[in-house]
């Protein structure tokens, strides 16, 4: 018994080669088979919900106009519940069991990361995962990425600060993951160009709720200009302590805490914050009129405001979408990633920049842009800045 | 100034982490088990807040009051069904049960239509008010926070030691079988004292509300209340409010003059310290068997 | 009924009992040998997990089932020894040196956190574990040189030079036979002296000791075997996964062991492989049956956290011996048949404070 696993064993070692070629699944005549990694049980579970709801908006419009030269569009969706193996094993029954062509809008970093193993050894291209990390981009394999990492985010938040007042006093206040890795490398590097320095930096630990001592800090360094490396909630509870002890910077987050959620948890204190973002928020009396008829659209699909994550999921479907008419009927893997690296994707009613792909870029856009949050609602106060 | 201000608000937060380390002890020293679905019933309690302010319409003091009342029954009713059934085995069985309690009600609060997986604020009237003493600023929500554990503590405490109910407890604890002989209705002494600690378990999440916000996970903050126990000394009162007061100001402390990380630590580092200098804690008692 | 006559003291330490049992056991390492044979590579993987968890389940068993000390960091063992594979492949060492050096450094770990455990009990135990656990998350997110912080690290394929595991059925039978050999050093362990020494520890401590057994010696030699062999399932773990990160081995990681080892059966060598099976096919089944239920409940982002709570809360409450411990009981229904008798699993109960102190 022993002996047998053990050829099995050499005889599979020498055999095994890299995995690189192109899995030309999941087409069929009448469809196309999508895949997504949500989270359906975990933490993320109401962004995911929202995602899918934007997904399926844009996949039953293509569906009904008649589907993508004659293939209609088949979106299967697998629960990672955030954890990774789970997510792995999700990755693999899609790309081999139900054989899907291509994997687009998976949700969370660290699953991304993880899962684009998988579809890579498979052959299956990797389309927009919802995170923000350049290893989903780089290097230029078979994936394609939207989602402004957060090192660009803190080139682009210092920029845009620096033109509108170029003495300040900088601090920070991140997450101590690579949320605010990233985002503290890029301020750090833009900083260094201008030639000025961050005076104190203060972290916190993921889903920490007590944010004392780092305010504290921060009002003691004397900073008029705070970056927040913060999600929803610890963007609100610094808020709080700022208030509370009567510290009044300006304040300027990131996508992570761009979201519609942040006034309603936080009311008034909230007022007059900043934060960079790539997607736009969309209202129900704001932006153009394409914009405002979606927003409709959605509100009488699924009775509730779309955020973030609709617009997102929506677009990400609408890009596959393109690609894929583009590459015509005949649909292979290396005929989608040629199309792909030869894309561009205008700007759009949902307020993305252009996104261009080629051969080495594989991130549409790096550009972001600066909100204000006034009444309660997102308003823009710059245009697409490049990092 | 910096100093004190740092140790103030290292003292509010020792009382939330105390507040819930009260009801641990509570449950050890009358029954000698462990309920580590503590957090998960101080969320219960914040979610029965809100839902009944945001679904009912009741004004937030009535809310309150009713909210702990739901949640004293459902400790209760949680010891009737899930607890008393396994009542005399070792230790290590009521530990795994309330585990997996911890994830039936966590798994059951996502379910609630709207405010289950999202993160909502249920504030208080007083929200946003500040106390100034001298150059010290402290909020109300934090003074309340401090106010209700003194209380909660002297509480127990009189009722474990001057009480007949209490006394009755302490002897459960130590042989449920010669107290049921001496008339004590051991059972439904248990089943007073969850309910007892899940109202304070509901109180401590109803007040941390404005701190934490109310979503799923909140009950986390739990798993920082039990190094604040242990300091203490498991079996005694004061004992889990002097740890949690020491975890907080340690925290505190540390996260405003040490570098950064270790803020996020000193709760464990300073429990294994503890262990390792005093097994039992500051105030414990230690228990030998006589061979 | 069965009669089970014995006449030498070989026979009463046999791995194989009945003769019955080679011949099971030996289909089944037929079927595992010829797995990729029969099986796609959706379930080649599936078991493969199941392997890597059962190892870990050992390593855990070991501890809390057999020494009886119940341990809720565990997970940051699997983390140590993941991190270590990581890194020491990722240096290119040939991967039998990294797998020793993984099991070795989270053995040496638990060699530091078995000597505080040999002045606490019970409950603080579990505490200081659980402290052990929260530190040893936060060393793995601060120490970035060598774990890559919170980013994660992804990790090569193993190799030995130029001959490289890449696919999976190689990982496969690497999985396999590392579990055969943990399975035989562990089943080995526990019936010499060793072994006995830990049950007796974990039946009561003081009678051990007057028996002459040095407790602060074996408990340290529990941990650190406990911690060696949940090391090695880390390696694996991380080779399997390709991309390790601090979160992966937190609390809720370590839930998951607990619940694989009461779930199994606490104190048996089978209940790490049946708790690695049901914590690995249980999700599939929910998905599975989510076709079946109404629609509220399926669609429920909960439902996963529920039934696993109200499994392991069924199994605590009606079943404390784990699903090892029913299929003892049904077989010894019909190896017994007709004198079996209802009482012959009955648990014990202690409701004075001085017996639950061992």
């Amino acid at each position: 018994m022993r002996n047998q696993g053990v050829r099995w064993l050499v005889a599979l070692g020498f055999a095994a080669l890299p995995l690189c070629g192109f899995a030309d699944q999941g087409v069929t005549k009448n469809e196309i088979l999508i895949g997504t990694i949500q989270d359906l049980s975990g933490p993320l579970a109401a962004y995911s919900k929202e995602t899918l709801n934007g997904m399926n908006m844009r996949l039953e419009e293509v569906n009904a106009a008649g589907g993508v030269n004659g293939r209609k569009i088949r979106l299967l969706v697998e629960d990672s519940g955030y954890d990774t193996k789970k997510a792995m094993l999700a990755a693999q029954k899609l790309s081999q069991s139900d054989k899907i062509f291509a994997v687009a809008g998976s949700m969370g970093t660290t699953i991304a990361l993880t899962t684009q193993q998988v579809f890579q050894d498979a052959g299956v291209v990797n389309l927009f995962p919802l995170g923000s990390a350049r290893g989903l981009y780089e290097p230029p394999e078979m994936k394609f990425a939207f989602s402004v990492p957060y090192f660009q985010q803190g080139r682009g938040i210092v920029k845009s600060l620096l033109a509108t007042k170029a003495d300040r006093k900088w601090c920070s206040l991140v997450q101590d993951d690579d949320l605010g890795t990233e985002l503290m490398a890029g301020v750090d590097s833009a900083m260094k160009q201008a030639g000025k320095t961050v005076s104190e930096r203060t972290t916190y630990k993921r889903a920490a709720t007590d944010f004392s001592s780092q305010v504290a800090r921060l009002k003691g360094a004397g900073c008029d200009t705070v970056i927040l490396g913060t999600t929803l909630r610890e963007t609100v509870g610094t808020l709080n302590e700022a208030k509370k002890i009567g510290f009044a910077p300006q304040f300027v987050a990131t996508s992570a805490a761009y979201t519609h959620l942040l006034p309603k948890l936080g009311g008034a204190v909230t007022e007059g914050i900043y934060a960079s973002h790539s997607a736009t928020q969309p209202y129900a009396d704001e932006g153009s009129k394409a914009a405002r008829d979606w927003y409709a659209a959605y509100m009488a699909k699924f009775k509730e405001e779309p955020g973030q994550f609709a617009v997102m999921g929506y677009a990400v479907m609408d890009w596959t979408i393109k690609a894929a008419e583009k590459t015509g009927p005949n649909l292979t893997t290396k005929r989608f990633i040629e199309t792909m690296e030869s894309s561009s994707f205008p700007r759009d009613k949902l307020g993305f920049d252009t996104m261009t792909f080629t051969k080495t870029k594989h991130i549409g856009s790096e550009a972001i842009r600066v909100s204000q949050l006034k009444n309660g609602k997102w308003t823009p106060v710059t245009d697409f800045i490049t990092p | 100034m910096d100093f004190l201000q740092q140790v103030f608000s290292g003292i509010a937060l020792g009382c939330i982490y105390a507040l819930i380390a009260l009801g641990f002890v509570l449950i050890y020293k009358a029954t000698e088990t462990v309920n580590f679905a503590q957090g998960e019933l101080m969320m219960l309690g914040a979610f029965a807040g809100l839902a009944l302010v945001k679904f009912a319409g009741l004004p937030f003091w009535i809310a309150v009051l009713v909210a702990l009342v739901g949640i004293t029954a459902f400790g209760a009713l949680v010891e009737r069904l899930v607890i008393r059934p396994v009542l005399g085995q070792p230790q290590f069985t009521v530990v795994m049960l309330t585990i997996g309690l911890g994830y039936v009600v966590r798994g059951l609060i996502t379910m609630v239509p709207v405010i289950g997986s999202e993160t909502s604020a249920f504030d208080p009237p007083y929200k946003g008010m500040v106390w100034k003493v001298g150059g010290l600023i402290l909020s109300y929500e934090q003074g309340t926070v401090i106010a209700v554990t003194i209380v909660l503590c002297c509480a127990f405490y009189m009722l474990f030691k001057h009480t007949k109910v209490g006394i009755g407890m302490q002897a459960a604890s130590q042989n449920q079988l010669a107290a049921h002989y001496m008339g004590i209705p051991v059972k439904r002494l248990n089943g007073l004292v969850w309910g007892l600690s899940a109202g304070a378990a509901g109180l401590a999440g109803l007040l941390l509300a404005p701190f934490t916000f109310v979503h799923v996970n909140m009950g986390y903050i739990g798993l920082k209340a039990f190094p604040a126990a242990v300091i203490g000394g498991f079996g005694s009162l004061p004992g889990a409010v002097v740890g949690g007061l020491a975890i907080g100001v340690v925290e505190s402390l540390s996260g405003y003059y040490l570098p950064e990380g270790f803020k996020d630590v000193a709760a464990y580092v300073l429990v294994l310290a503890m262990l390792m200098v005093k097994p039992n804690g500051l105030f414990g008692t230690a228990t030998r068997k006589k061979v | 009924m069965r009669f089970l006559l014995k006449t030498d003291y070989v026979q009463d330490i046999a791995l194989a009992r009945q003769p019955g049992q080679r011949i099971w056991y030996g289909l089944l390492a037929v079927a595992l040998a010829a797995l990729p044979l029969w099986a796609g590579a959706y379930w080649i993987s599936q078991v493969t997990l199941v392997l890597i968890y059962a190892v870990a389940g050992l390593g855990l068993m070991l501890l809390a089932g057999y020494t009886g000390l119940a341990s809720i960091g565990h997970a940051a063992f699997l983390g140590v020894g993941a991190y270590t594979q990581a890194y020491l492949v990722g240096k290119g060492w040939p991967f039998p040196l990294a797998l020793l050096g993984a099991g070795g450094l989270s053995a040496a770990i638990g060699v530091l956190v078995g000597l505080p455990a040999l002045r606490v009990k019970g409950i603080y135990l579990a505490i200081a574990t659980l402290a052990f656990g929260f530190i040893a998350e936060e060393v793995f997110a601060r120490w970035e040189s060598v774990t890559g912080g919170n980013g994660g690290l992804q990790v090569k394929a193993p190799a030995i030079g130029d001959w490289q595991l890449r696919s999976s059925e190689s990982l496969y039978y690497l999985s396999l036979v590392l579990c055969v050999l943990v399975t035989l050093c562990v089943l080995n362990l526990l019936r010499g002296s060793t072994g006995r020494a830990f049950i007796a520890m974990r039946d009561s401590e003081v009678s051990a000791q007057s028996m002459g057994i040095h407790l602060a010696r074996y408990k340290t030699l529990a941990f650190s075997l406990s911690a060696g062999i949940v090391g090695l399932a880390g390696a694996l773990y991380a080779h399997k996964l390709r991309f390790v990160s601090p979160e992966q081995f937190g609390i809720s990681q370590s839930i998951d062991l607990l619940l694989l080892v009461v779930v199994g059966g606490l104190g048996s060598v089978h209940g790490a492989f049946l708790g690695a099976i049901f914590l690995i096919t249980m999700p599939q089944l929910i998905s599975l049956a989510k076709d079946y239920l109404p629609a509220a409940i399926a669609q429920a982002t909960g439902l996963q956290a529920v039934v696993f709570g109200a499994v392991l809360m069924g199994f605590v409450m009606f079943e404390p011996q784990g699903l090892y411990g029913r299929w003892v009981k049904v077989r010894t229904y019909f190896e017994m048949f007709p004198a079996y008798r209802k009482g012959l699993f009955r648990r014990q109960k202690s409701f004075q404070k001085s017996e639950r102190l061992k």
